[in-house]
């Protein structure tokens, strides 16, 4: 009798082992261990045993099936994480095909860098200020210390609708409009376009300049320096930036200086960006001139300050790496595209 | 300016090297743009003398000739046609390297030795006109090294003068400046006025004494016939960039070129009578000496003799009173004119001279005489002719000396930042050729007359800063009031804009403010532009009354580029108003799309934006702005874009600008390929923002139903969704559409939408019965809008 329990056990087991779906696998279970399976038919037999035999093949039979039990588990278990794994396999994507996208646009490279201008004189408690293109005489020359016959005015080529009317040639007028608003002290940043009439590979006939303006009592020709070295240092992104201030001539500045920085891509060494000079002139700046001061009313005894004033795209160009003054006003997106 | 290092050096000779010169001079504000060799490199090549010139017995345009270079004469073989026997010309011996590195060998050309070559002025880099042998001076010393004796040896720097500083165009000027930087003293070549030889005399009168306060002639006569002009002039002449004309104009330029003078020479025989200094007659001609004719204003200051003007005073001279090579008697003229009467008089004509580029900055008017001086001296000495007195016109006035500036070294401290002695100061001015008073820390200067630039204190300022160096300028800033530079919160900036339109993929483009007039009127039409007196082109000559143009040509740009998909933004001003004078402009946003909604993809599929592509932007950026709940859209016209596909925007009930698919004729009127959308916003519109506030959130269930209706298809959703909310009471709290369906089954001129509405109240759950009452109220309602519940 023990030897067809270990037929039948043997048998069993072998058959699970083959089994390789879970409905065969069922399949067994019920003809083993169903009720009417050969196991539990086993069992029914052990009624017609004496007590004693009954108890040593009744654990017997108890243990085959606990074993068969738990090959049926095993398998069953197996056979699941294979078929899992089956099917993960086949839900298998290739990662590496680009995802959907709704890629981002870009501001303007001339924004971007009008923008950090600004955002590192509003660190410095400086505001925003505008003012019309559309000037008068009065406000874009006039107010600022540039008369009627000033070669000056020679230097800006200037875009006339009337006699008395033009397209601003600089940011500058929105200082004399700032001073004419508000009572020093008078902290003010005007970015805008300016316009020139002039057009060529290294002229555009509109551009873009940020005018700065400090005003307050005992402002002194180095608070000038000190600001400017700041400011470069912060938009150039590299600590003690060398800058040099040389001495210049605007009409609404005294002292006047055109201001270099060291140049950002030789370290000074010379190179074509600053045509070997190791300097890259970057903006003009100078103490607002008395004139311009007693133009809108103010006291030159009593009020002192400083105004900067700087061509962004200039600033972009160097900070971008552009080489072409043009391409910032074809607005095609390959060019855009290159600012994301 | 350009001008010969050399030639400064003999008036004054720092002991610097040219690069360390050249920085003082930029440091100084005389900024140098750039260092040029007088000469590029050649060596070996001496003053020879030709001896002697036969034909070549085998070439017709070569000549054999012997050339004598002080120690030997060798046989060369040249080609010049104006080599001949006698002539001095510059000699490259065999082993010299003329410029570009050629080396010169013995040869032998069509079977005749040649023992170096004879070189003309190109090719020694000398001059670019190619005219044969440079023919040197009958006294240039025979075997003397060329660069030796012409002095090639020199650089040629390019200052880069700002127009407050005419007193610097000058050798003299120059070297005054170079005296005050380096503390140096100056040796001006001496002047010797030429012995008065003849009484002849020009008569002159002022008549315009503001304008001309002097006025200096004189007369030269018996000038014999001239060669070439003297070598040494020529030389510095052409290293300041000046062409030699003809050798009495040449002098001239010469002295202004070395006093900062400008001087000008009459053909005396072509005067008629006294000369006068006077305004011109409104409509007065002149025929220029570069053959233009001037037709003048009453503003333009003429010198003129009995009969007509003879030159634009300080600009340019007539041509028929200009001197010739013919011309054997002269009246020089040497002059001051105030930079007030010149100024804009030769731009007026298209004319840029260097009399009107030094007047307009301002001539020292103490400078006539010496200067007068000086061209009858050279006159005389290198060309001959019999000199006059010099004559002071009539009617001219005494040069006003400059007013004292008082300069309280306590303020110029408190100004500039940092201390400066008194006694260093007054020795910086008066480096400066300026007079200079101590008093206690107050310094009263008199500036020079040649310094127009020198009126109130803060012009010291600089010159002293200038002197001490701009870079020595450096403390930490004294004190800057605490101020927040930073807009409201509730402010929407152009930043956020652009941050968010770039966020819903648009580049931001940059368009001219001046556009075409017919795209403008395309866009804008019945509305007048403000239009510039002088644009640069026709597409650039009137102010844009909208942003759109600007924006259509570049997505013409792009179309024309084979960008599939197009989308642009630009914030600018547009310009409204008929004449600049009554001009208003307004910041505006404006973005067009066109082509694809995205990019070609695997995955996803692909179609063509339409309409509610850029709506749908539009209400993200105005959500991205707390706008989008405030905001309404309805149907509008706009002569630009489709009647059917265009709606106004309106933000808190008030128009703030329009979108829409653009017109057939707006896209062919811009070259574009449709369709094509564009909306604009008045940034004044969408300028603020509410700031948000929170409230509590529901603890109860939302409930949702969907209504499936049938609308007519006219009905706009905005009012089928205004009624429904109407109805719908205070727990309607969404209405919105999520399927939209026309064609089989439904019934012509009617659609199939399917809206969802969310109900919720914040204090108890709704019920079912509640909900459907509600429905049947709004079902009720809409029957009146001829909307039923789809059976």
């Amino acid at each position: 009798m023990s030897n067809s329990l270990d037929t039948l056990e043997k048998d069993a087991l072998a058959r699970i082992e083959a089994t390789d779906s879970l409905d065969a696998l069922e399949s067994l279970r019920v003809e083993y261990t169903g009720k009417k399976g050969s196991i539990t038919a086993q069992m029914k037999t052990l009624g017609q045993l004496d007590p004693e035999e009954r108890k040593t093949r009744g654990a017997a039979i108890n243990a085959l099936k606990n074993r068969v039990i738990g090959a049926l588990k095993a398998r069953r278990e197996k056979l699941q994480a294979e078929a899992l794994a089956a099917k993960l396999a086949n839900e298998s994507i290739d990662v590496t095909l680009p995802g959907r996208r709704r890629p981002p646009g870009a501001k303007h490279p001339v924004t971007q860098i009008t923008e950090r201008v600004s955002a590192i004189f509003q660190a410095m408690g400086f505001r925003i200020a505008e003012g019309p293109e559309i000037e008068d005489d009065w406000h874009n020359f006039t107010a600022l210390n540039i008369p009627e016959s000033h070669p000056a005015r020679a230097m800006h080529d200037t875009f006339y609708f009337d006699a008395s009317h033009l397209l601003r040639t600089h940011t500058s007028p929105v200082q004399i409009r700032a001073m004419q608003q508000e009572k020093p002290p008078l902290k003010v940043i005007a970015p805008g376009r300016v316009y020139r009439c002039d057009s060529d590979m290294t002229h555009s006939p509109m551009f873009h300049q940020i005018e700065v303006l400090y005003l307050d009592e005992n402002v002194r020709f180095t608070d000038l320096r000190a600001t400017l070295e700041t400011f470069l240092a912060a938009l150039f992104e590299r600590e003690d930036l060398p800058i040099r201030l040389r001495p210049s001539f605007f009409p609404f500045t005294e002292p006047s200086a055109e201001v270099d920085i060291q140049c950002v891509h030789c370290g000074g060494e010379g190179c074509r960006v600053c045509k070997k000079t190791g300097w890259i002139e970057v903006l003009g700046a100078g103490m607002v001139h008395p004139n311009v001061l007693r133009s809108v009313g103010l006291d030159p005894e009593k009020v002192s300050g400083f105004a900067i004033g700087m061509g962004v795209e200039r600033l972009a160009m160097l900070r971008f790496g552009v080489d072409d003054l043009r391409a910032f006003f074809e607005n095609d997106l390959r060019f855009l595209q290159q600012f994301q | 300016m350009r001008f010969s290092e050399n030639w400064l050096r003999t008036w004054i000779d720092p002991q610097v090297d040219t690069e360390t010169l050249a920085h003082r001079l930029t440091m100084a504000g005389l900024e140098v743009d750039a260092i040029e060799p007088a000469a590029p490199a050649f060596d070996n090549v001496v003053v020879g003398e030709v001896k002697s010139v036969r034909p070549h017995p085998d070439a017709d345009k070569l000549r054999v000739t012997e050339v004598f270079d002080g120690e030997t004469t060798w046989q060369v073989v040249c080609g010049a046609p104006n080599v001949r026997e006698g002539l001095l010309a510059p000699l490259a011996r065999v082993g010299a390297t003329l410029p570009g590195g050629m080396k010169i060998k013995k040869a032998k050309l069509r079977g005749e030795p040649s023992h170096g070559m004879l070189c003309g002025a190109d090719e020694l880099g000398l001059s670019s006109n190619r005219s044969g042998l440079m023919e040197l001076p009958n006294d240039a010393p025979v075997g003397k090294d060329l660069r030796e004796w012409l002095d090639l040896d020199d650089a040629v720097i390019e200052l880069g003068i700002t127009p407050n500083r005419g007193d610097v165009l000058s050798i003299a000027g120059l070297a005054r400046e170079c005296a005050a930087l380096f503390d140096a003293p100056i040796g001006a070549p001496e002047t010797r006025a030429p012995q008065t030889h003849s009484a002849s005399a020009q008569a002159a009168a002022i008549e315009a004494q503001a304008a001309c306060p002097v006025y200096l002639t004189q007369a030269i006569e018996d000038i014999p016939a001239r060669g070439e002009t003297d070598l040494l002039i020529t030389e510095r002449l052409r290293r300041a960039g000046i062409n030699t004309v003809e050798p009495i104009v040449d002098i001239l330029n010469y002295v202004m070129l070395e006093t900062g003078q400008p001087m000008h020479a009459f053909d005396a025989d072509k005067l008629d009578g006294d000369i006068r200094v006077r305004w011109a007659a409104e409509g007065e001609n002149l025929a220029a000496l570069n053959d233009q004719e001037l037709t003048l204003n009453a503003d333009c200051l003429v010198i003129s003799d009995q009969q007509s003007p003879i030159a634009l005073a300080g600009v340019i001279g007539s041509a028929p009173s200009g001197v010739t090579g013919e011309t054997r008697r002269i009246v020089l003229e040497s002059a001051h004119f105030t930079p007030e009467a010149i100024a804009g008089r030769a731009r007026r004509f298209g004319l840029t001279t260097d009399a009107a580029f030094r007047f307009e900055r301002g001539v020292d008017p103490s400078l006539p005489r010496a200067a007068i001086d000086r061209a009858a001296q050279l006159i005389t000495e290198h060309l001959g002719g019999q000199a006059g007195p010099p004559r002071e016109a009539d009617g001219g006035a005494a040069i006003a000396t400059p007013a004292p500036i008082s300069l309280d070294m306590t303020w110029a401290i408190n100004r500039l930042g940092i201390e400066i002695a008194t006694d260093k100061a007054a020795h910086l001015l008066r480096q400066l050729g300026c007079e200079v008073q101590t008093s206690g820390d107050r310094l009263e200067v008199v500036p020079p007359t040649r310094r127009f630039d020198l009126a109130i204190p803060e012009d010291l300022l600089e010159e002293l800063a200038r002197l001490i160096g701009y870079d020595n300028f450096r403390a930490p800033i004294t004190r800057m009031t605490p101020e927040i530079g930073l807009p409201a919160v509730t402010t929407n900036t152009t930043a956020q804009i652009g941050e968010l339109m770039a966020e819903r993929g648009y580049f931001e483009a940059i368009t001219y403010s001046f556009v075409d007039r017919d795209l403008d009127q395309a866009i804008t039409p019945g509305s007048d532009p403000i239009e510039l007196a002088n644009p640069i082109a026709s597409q650039m000559a009137v102010m844009r009354q909208s942003l759109w143009p600007g924006l259509l040509e570049a997505v013409a740009h792009n179309q024309k580029r084979q960008q599939p998909a197009i989308r642009l933004f630009e914030t600018g001003h547009r310009f409204a108003g008929a004449t600049a004078a009554d001009s208003r402009e307004t910041a505006e946003l404006a973005f067009v799309l066109a082509g694809q909604t995205g990019q070609e993809q695997w995955a996803q599929a692909n179609r063509p934006a339409d309409f509610y592509d850029i709506k749908g932007d539009l209400v993200d950026l105005l959500e991205g702005l707390g706008l989008a709940s405030a905001t309404t859209f309805r149907r509008c016209e706009h002569p630009a874009l489709h009647p059917g596909q265009s709606a106004e925007i309106r933000v808190n009930d008030a128009a703030v600008g329009e979108i829409g698919s653009l017109h057939p004729n707006t896209l062919k009127t811009f070259d574009l390929k449709g369709p094509v959308f564009a909306c604009r916003l008045s940034l004044e519109g969408i300028g603020t923002r509410p700031l948000p506030q929170s409230r509590p959130l529901s603890k109860f269930p939302q409930v949702r139903r969907d209504l499936a209706l049938v609308t007519p298809v006219s009905l706009p959703f905005a009012t089928l969704a205004a009624a429904i909310r109407s109805a719908g009471g205070e727990f309607l709290q969404r209405v919105e559409p999520f399927d939209r369906y026309v064609g089989e089954g439904v019934a012509e001129g009617k659609q199939s939408l399917a809206v969802k509405l969310v109900f919720q109240n914040d204090e108890r759950t709704l019920t079912d019965d509640e909900i459907t009452d509600t429905i049947n109220h709004i079902l009720d309602n809409l029957r009146q809008l001829d909307v039923e519940l789809r059976g």
